[in-house]
């Protein structure tokens, strides 16, 4: 699996300009293409073209009107107000159910947009007419509620793009305002009901999955809060590393369901973004003061960390066993491996944070080294894995890591002089070494 | 049923939100009582002025000793009834703020904007009534006439109608 994938597109267009210069044949350019789910362009294309360009012109016409109705009429009668707003919402409905009675349903799909569009401009305008203002996330609520059986029925991206960014908006206002948004679920089903089953939208995936994320952690911000206020605790911490390991080890397992359409690609973005944000974490656990952050937790329910512990443990293990099913012992150790270490670190966190009552200084710089080690191998992981599978990405991330990794030891120079002199060569020592590997690399890949 | 059917249904279920809430806003107007609130200053400060006036009023501050409920911390946007009665010059006050919707009696419902736990300072509560729109010269126009109202005695005041829910529609405002 190639992050080419992410690039499908162009590298449709590439060889289609391959095949015109008849570097290869069409067969041989499908034959390509088939491996990373697409294929050559043949003109099909100019019409989705069309659509998008019609579906942004309905945007902006959207907008248009939703920025023209918003000046005030106050010359003209409420009940003609309300009444224009209305027709002009069923005006929009019914040309796109003429439309979608003619078999046209893409065409319909742009109407039904706008009316979409208007109809949410209608509920904000009715409680302007009115001169209501009592808890206006309701209004956002309604108008994403009332665009998702569009988005379900017409599978349009542009009416699902429209109900996600609605139902994102009403989320961060309604947490806002400080009530909980009991119906996200809701949105997010819908959501990933079109990205896994219709659509393919790697962004509408990810921008999904960060919001149902956020919802999570509010949800139990809830839990732990008493007579419905939100209370963020130490038991977050355990909490949000733990997602983060399981949507590596869920992104591990959706990359390899190559018979699934879309799957490997959402796969290898959670888990790509997962493992960004591990190694963040485990950057700051390269200092002995996080560690003693951790030991100095006091949990209001450590009962529940321990479950959490399981749960984690468990899901996880669940991932691993099905990789190994399903791709068998040699691949395991090329894909759960990483995954199993991400979940023992995640572990040895919590466990330190639920076993230690107190800050212990000395256990805290044997865990920092550990913490450096794991940076230092991460990075080496990293960079071989993007030699031998040519994946630039993972070669920068890499990279980067270690280099972050000695700017950080740099600055607080870990073992006085001589030791910060030792762990630059150890550095120097990774970098050297990663270079010859390169070399021979290139070499044995020149000669075959 | 066919992917038709479900469309107009979709579009039966969005005209029908737009007709509760028409229904909504327009109901304390057709059933409710009549009431005049006192407007109290706006911070002429607000970044959003222009759009719509901002209305303050006295009954948006209730002394936290006419809360009755429970001894427990109170939230912000919690729903509250605020009971009113008429006073001088016809003028409606706060008599008593309760967190169960009342059975009977003149109530207003609104929201806790502010809570003080511990303290005796007022709970701010919003109606859902504190935004006038209207154009931007004649928004700025009502702001500063509620604002001059306070130093000269005589009062401005919003005429608003209250449902048998507690519900309040804005129905004009008298302005001196």
């Amino acid at each position: 699996m190639k992050i080419l994938r992410f690039l499908k597109r162009e590298l449709a267009a590439e060889a289609r300009s391959w095949v015109d210069e008849r570097i290869v044949s069409e067969e041989q350019a499908g034959r390509i293409l088939d491996r990373y789910g697409t294929r050559l362009p043949d003109g099909s294309e100019r019409s989705v073209g069309y659509l998008v360009l019609l579906s942004l012109a309905a945007v902006f016409a959207g907008l248009s009107i939703l920025v023209f109705v918003s000046a005030n009429w106050d010359e003209i009668p409420r009940n003609l107000r309300m009444g224009a707003l209305v027709a002009l919402t069923l005006a929009f409905h019914a040309l796109g159910l003429r439309q979608q009675r003619a078999a046209n349903p893409k065409i319909a799909a742009v109407w039904f947009l706008l009316g979409c569009f208007s109809y949410g401009t209608s509920i904000f305008l009715i409680a302007q007419i009115y001169h209501l203002g009592e808890h206006y996330p309701d209004g956002i609520w309604w108008w994403a509620v009332g665009t998702l059986p569009f988005a379900i029925l017409t599978r349009s991206r542009a009416i699902t793009w429209l109900m996600a960014a609605v139902a994102l908006i009403w989320l961060g206002t309604e947490t806002a305002e400080t009530f909980f948004p009991v119906s996200w679920p809701l949105f997010a089903a819908a959501i990933f009901w079109f990205c896994l089953y219709q659509k393919e939208s790697l962004l509408l995936f990810l921008i999904n999955v960060a919001a149902t994320t956020f919802w999570i952690e509010i949800l139990f911000a809830r839990y732990l809060g008493e007579d419905h206020f939100f209370a963020v605790e130490e038991e977050h911490i355990p909490l949000t590393l733990g997602l983060f390991v399981l949507y590596y080890a869920l992104g591990k397992w959706m990359e390899g369901r190559t018979d699934r359409p879309r799957l490997p690609e959402y796969g290898m973005a959670l888990r790509l973004w997962s493992l960004r944000l591990g190694l963040i974490v485990l950057l700051v656990f390269s200092f002995a003061e996080a560690w003693e952050e951790v030991m100095g937790l006091q949990y209001e329910s450590p009962g529940w960390v321990w479950g959490w512990l399981f749960v984690v443990t468990g899901v996880t293990g669940f991932f691993l066993h099905r990789i190994w099913v399903e791709r068998g012992p040699r691949a395991w150790w090329d894909d759960g491996l990483s995954a199993l270490a991400y979940l023992l670190f995640f572990a040895l966190v919590v466990l330190v944070s639920l076993l230690m009552n107190e800050q212990n200084e000395n256990l805290a710089i044997g865990l920092q080294l550990f913490g450096n080690f794991a940076c230092v191998g991460s990075g080496i992981w990293l960079i071989l894995r993007a030699l031998r599978d040519s994946v630039t990405l993972y070669f920068y991330t890499g990279i980067g890591v270690i280099l972050i990794l000695a700017l950080l030891r740099y600055a607080d120079l870990v073992g006085d002089y001589i030791g910060g002199s030792l762990l630059f060569l150890f550095f120097a020592g990774v970098l050297f070494g990663s270079a010859r590997f390169w070399r021979a690399h290139v070499r044995k890949g020149a000669s075959s | 049923m066919t992917r038709l059917h479900w469309l107009m249904a979709a579009v039966v279920l969005q005209l029908g939100v737009l007709a509760t809430e028409y229904l909504g806003s327009v109901w304390p107007l057709w059933t409710g009582t009549e009431i005049r609130l006192e407007i109290a200053p706006v911070d002429p400060r607000s970044l959003f002025r222009g759009n719509y006036a901002r209305l303050a009023y006295t009954v948006a501050s209730v002394a936290p000793n006419l809360f009755e409920g429970p001894d427990r911390k109170l939230r912000k946007g919690e729903v509250v009834y605020v009971f009113v009665e008429e006073g001088e010059g016809e003028v409606w006050h706060a008599t008593r703020v309760q967190l169960e919707q009342p059975l009977s009696g003149l109530f207003l419902r609104g929201r806790l904007t502010q809570t003080w736990p511990g303290t005796e300072q007022p709970l701010r509560v919003r109606y859902g009534i504190e935004a006038w729109f209207a154009p931007k010269a004649k928004a700025l126009e009502i702001e500063a006439a509620a604002r001059r109202s306070q130093g000269e005695g005589a009062r401005a005041y919003a005429v608003v109608a209250v449902s048998g829910s507690g519900r309040a529609a804005l129905a004009r405002l008298d302005l001196p």
